[in-house]
This record gives structure tokens, C-alpha cells and sequence, in this order.
């Protein structure tokens, strides 16, 4: 999808940082994509380029092929159980890192997006899914994980509340992306082939001309976000126990 | 002089400067008519005068207008420019307390917004229980995010509630996004996108079809908004104990004066 780009910026084990006129996109290239140490390093170091671009407006976050994002990496926590409370304190910071970005975020998920996946995807501003391909899925509650209080808190004020909110979170159901769009999970549904210049467009259309302030947005962010982000600080190892039981 | 869209209506039952009180039938209209409306002392007091008036009569709800290219404009920066520390301070402490009264008034209230609401103008609309929203032109806009600024705790908890949570809020909220009549209607912020002819008589069956024959009880109406708006109550008392209040108000006119 992404072949008719500039030659990428930066490339960070099976992560590539384009920049498109004013718009950082952000390719995982790497299968499922699963969310491990090696991942979230990787990313940080990009989004840090991202924010050192002073003139770069918006991030695009997308995966090439069948997968989005397929969640946290199981495997490589269950060879690592001792590393377990450390990571997921990264993973949560790293979300938190989206959730307030300086720049707007649109999540172009392009193929399935399940569980820590499909709260990745949940942590930008904006969100389009491929018409045709892969779900959006919280499956957390059918691999018995839990949702620590932030992360509902997130959800509820990003999700909305009513039965959207349960449908997708208690239930764990699957979006396909006109699903996702009924539903008001996604902005856009466009088929693959227009996936990004459909983000693009709908980027510009919030950032307009000037772009946002970037300290002005992230003290909205922090402001709108501010119960999910006292929850996330008060309650940070609630998750432990739910995975743990898993390995 | 600008055209007047209330000209067809009774004759004004009072002018304060220049906002008008109007009855049709059981329904008190307010019409601002000051251009962009702007929100500084003037406009606080006169308003509040208005809904004096409106509580005193045995009406059955309220519709506030404006006429022209602007429903309200928010701050009125340029006078915040000109006033005093203790004198914005002061106004900030109204503001709120008029946005509170507006919240909890005792009948079915309705913002007809004949064109743009931007900031403290959105604010205000969005505080009306009903908001209809002319379809051609205007646009309904929290622009906070793009001109640096940032609401008042209470203000969250009062928008939250009221568009909900989900991507309307955050798009509106975080993300500053404009919405024109039809817009706001597809993203629930509105009842009804009518063209302009039509925007007050819409507006008064959109209330009408709410308070049906009888209207509501005043205070079972009042309870039940304060029942259903604790929240926002309660942070607005902590807001006001905590000096978030005048605290903002120092930020704005720190800012106006740059």
C-alpha cells in the first residue's frame, strides 16, 4: 500500500517512519506486529523523530498486509515472566504516549486489530478501517485478560458510552470496518487502494491550514483524558495479576 | 440596522440594551442583536435581567437567537484588554454562574443558532437542554484548542455530558472540529438543521413536542437537571472553592493583554 511513498525517513527493526509533506506515517512491517520490548522501543524512538519534526502536523500509524496490530506478544512473555510488571508499565506508558500526542493521531488499520492491538488503535484521535479487511476486535474477554480502570476510562470517553461501549468492551465484538463506521468507532471505511489518501485527507480536514498548537493540544488532551489518566496513575498494576494467570 | 428574524413576532415585552424579551405563546424568545455577541459584563447582566423576566412569568419554555451572521462569538477579548485583573476576575465568576443558571433553569430552554457559535459562544449553546441549528450556513465550533486555551474543569464535565462521550466529543473538544448545521445534526450536537425561514418555528415545535400540552412542574424539572447534572455541580463547587475559576480568568486576561 505504502510502495508509491518517499523513501522512509527511518527504519527501526520492522517499523518505517515516512514523511509525507507535513504528515509523519508510521509503518509496522513486521507480521502480526505484536507489542513486545524490541516494539515499543522501536516506536518510541520514531514518534520521537515525529516530535522533533517541528513541522510535521499530524501521524499516521499503519501495518502492511494482514495485521494492524495483533496485541501484546504472548510468546515472548511467556519466556520472560519475570519481566512481565516491567513491560506492561511500558506498554501502558506508551499508550499514554499516543493517547496525548502533540500532534492529531490517525490509526489507517488496515488489516486486524485485536486486543492491545485494537487499544492501540484506540488511543489516536482519529481511526479509518479497511472496508474489506480485518477486525477491529477488544477480545480481551475471551483470552480471560482484564481491562485495567484507565484503560475503561479511555474507552468510555473515547468509545462513548451505551452499548457501544459494552457491545465492543464486555462482549468483544468484532468490526469489520463498516461495522466500525455504523458504530461511530471509525471515521471512514474506505476500500484498501484509498486507505491512505482517504487518512490524509481526513487529517488535514481537523488540522487545517496551520495545524493544531502543539502544547495547546496536548493540555486538551490531558484535560479531556484527565479521570483515565488519575486511574492509570493510581491503579497501574491491577493488569499483572490477569496475565500472569495466563503464562 | 439589521434585519430583525423575530419581526413577525408579539411586539418585545422589554429591551435591555440590546438583547429583547418576546413572548409567542407560552414560550419566552430572547434575541441578541449586538453582532457577534460577544460575552463580557454587558451581555452577563442583560441576559440575566431577561431570564429574571422569564422565571417571573408562568411561561413553558425558552428560546435564546440572534439575528444576523453570528449566535455568539465568545470572549470579549478586546474589553478583556481594557479591564482590570479584579475586573475579569469578577466576570468570570458571573459567567459561570450564569452558565450554571442556564443549565438548571426551571423551563425546557433551546438554542436556535442563526449562525456562528464559536468558544464561549458554543458553550453557551451547548448549555440549552435543545439545540437547533440553521442548515446553510454558521458553524458551531469549540476552537479553544487552535487559540490556546483551555476550559474550565466544570466545562468538561458540563460538554461531556451533554454531547456524550465517544468520537462526537472528543472530535468537537480535543480536535476543535467545525460543524455546520447538517453536521452537528448527523453528530448529535443538534436536534434540527433547518434553513433560516424556517429556524424559529422549528424551534418552537422541537419545544413544544418536549413540554407537550401542560409543560413541566418548574421544580420537578429543576431537580431532575440537578440530579442529572451532579457532576457537573460538584466540580463547579470545587472549581469555584479551589480558585479554578478566577484562576482562569487571570490566564485570559494575562493572554488578552499580549
Amino acid at each position: 500500500m505504502n510502495d508509491h511513498l518517499h523513501q522512509p525517513f527511518k527504519v527501526k527493526d520492522g517499523l518505517e517512519l515516512h514523511f509525507v509533506n507535513d504528515i509523519a506515517i508510521i509503518v509496522m512491517n513486521n507480521g502480526e506486529n505484536r507489542m513486545n520490548p524490541a516494539f515499543v522501543d522501536d516506536f518510541n524512538v520514531l514518534l520521537d523523530e515525529v516530535e522533533r519534526n517541528s513541522s510535521c502536523k499530524g501521524l499516521i500509524t499503519t501495518g502492511r498486509g494482514k495485521f494492524y496490530c495483533n496485541g501484546i506478544d504472548l510468546d515472548w512473555m511467556k519466556q520472560n515472566p519475570q519481566k512481565l510488571a516491567e513491560f506492561l508499565s511500558q506498554t501502558n506508558k506508551f499508550i499514554i504516549r499516543l493517547l496525548l500526542f502533540p500532534v492529531p493521531t490517525l490509526a489507517a488499520i488496515n488489516g486486524h486489530a485485536f486486543a492491545g492491538g485494537a487499544v492501540m488503535a484506540i488511543a489516536h484521535d482519529l481511526r479509518v478501517q479497511s472496508q474489506n479487511q480485518g477486525w477491529l476486535c477488544l477480545n480481551e474477554v475471551f483470552i480471560n485478560l482484564r481491562f485495567e480502570r484507565g484503560l475503561v476510562s479511555l474507552m468510555r470517553t473515547k468509545v462513548g458510552g451505551g452499548h457501544l461501549f459494552t457491545d465492543a468492551a464486555v462482549l468483544g465484538k468484532r468490526y469489520t470496518g463498516p461495522e466500525a463506521l455504523k458504530s461511530g468507532l471509525v471515521h471512514a471505511a474506505p476500500p484498501m487502494s484509498l486507505m491512505l489518501a482517504e487518512s490524509i485527507q481526513l487529517l488535514k480536514s481537523f488540522y487545517g491550514k496551520s495545524g493544531y498548537p502543539r502544547k495547546s493540544l496536548q493540555l486538551m488532551k490531558s484535560d479531556v483524558f484527565r479521570d483515565a489518566l488519575d486511574l492509570f496513575k493510581t491503579f497501574s498494576n491491577e493488569m499483572a495479576n490477569s496475565f500472569t494467570a495466563k503464562l | 440596522m439589521s434585519v430583525k428574524s423575530s419581526a413577525h413576532l408579539n411586539a418585545p415585552v422589554r429591551n435591555v440594551g440590546t438583547m429583547t424579551l418576546y413572548f409567542v405563546d407560552d414560550i419566552a424568545v430572547i434575541v441578541m442583536d449586538n453582532g457577534e455577541n460577544r460575552l463580557n459584563d454587558t451581555f452577563v447582566i442583560a441576559f440575566n435581567e431577561l431570564l429574571d423576566d422569564v422565571e417571573s412569568n408562568s411561561c413553558r419554555g425558552l428560546i435564546t437567537t440572534s439575528v444576523g451572521k453570528f449566535y455568539c462569538n465568545g470572549l470579549d477579548l478586546a474589553w478583556m484588554n481594557e479591564i482590570s485583573k479584579e475586573q475579569t476576575r469578577d466576570f468570570f465568576l458571573k459567567f459561570s454562574k450564569l452558565i450554571m443558571r442556564l443549565l438548571l433553569f426551571p423551563v425546557p430552554s433551546l438554542a436556535a443558532v442563526n449562525g456562528h457559535a464559536f468558544a464561549g459562544g458554543a458553550l453557551l449553546a451547548i448549555t440549552h437542554d435543545l439545540q437547533v441549528q440553521r442548515r446553510d450556513t454558521g458553524w458551531l465550533c469549540f476552537n479553544e484548542v487552535f487559540i490556546n486555551k483551555q476550559f474550565i474543569k466544570f466545562h468538561y464535565t458540563l460538554m461531556r455530558t451533554k454531547i456524550g462521550t465517544g468520537h462526537s466529543y472528543t472530535d468537537a473538544v480535543i480536535l476543535g472540529k467545525r460543524y455546520t448545521g447538517p453536521e452537528a445534526l448527523i453528530n448529535g450536537l443538534v436536534h434540527a438543521a433547518p434553513s433560516m425561514p424556517l429556524l424559529l418555528s422549528e424551534s418552537i415545535q422541537l419545544l413544544k413536542s418536549f413540554y407537550g400540552k401542560s409543560g413541566y412542574p418548574r421544580e420537578s424539572l429543576q431537580l431532575m437537571k440537578s440530579d442529572v447534572y451532579r457532576d457537573v455541580i460538584n466540580q463547579y463547587q470545587q472549581d469555584l472553592s479551589e480558585g479554578h475559576i478566577i484562576n482562569k480568568g487571570d490566564i485570559i486576561a494575562k493572554k488578552a493583554k499580549l
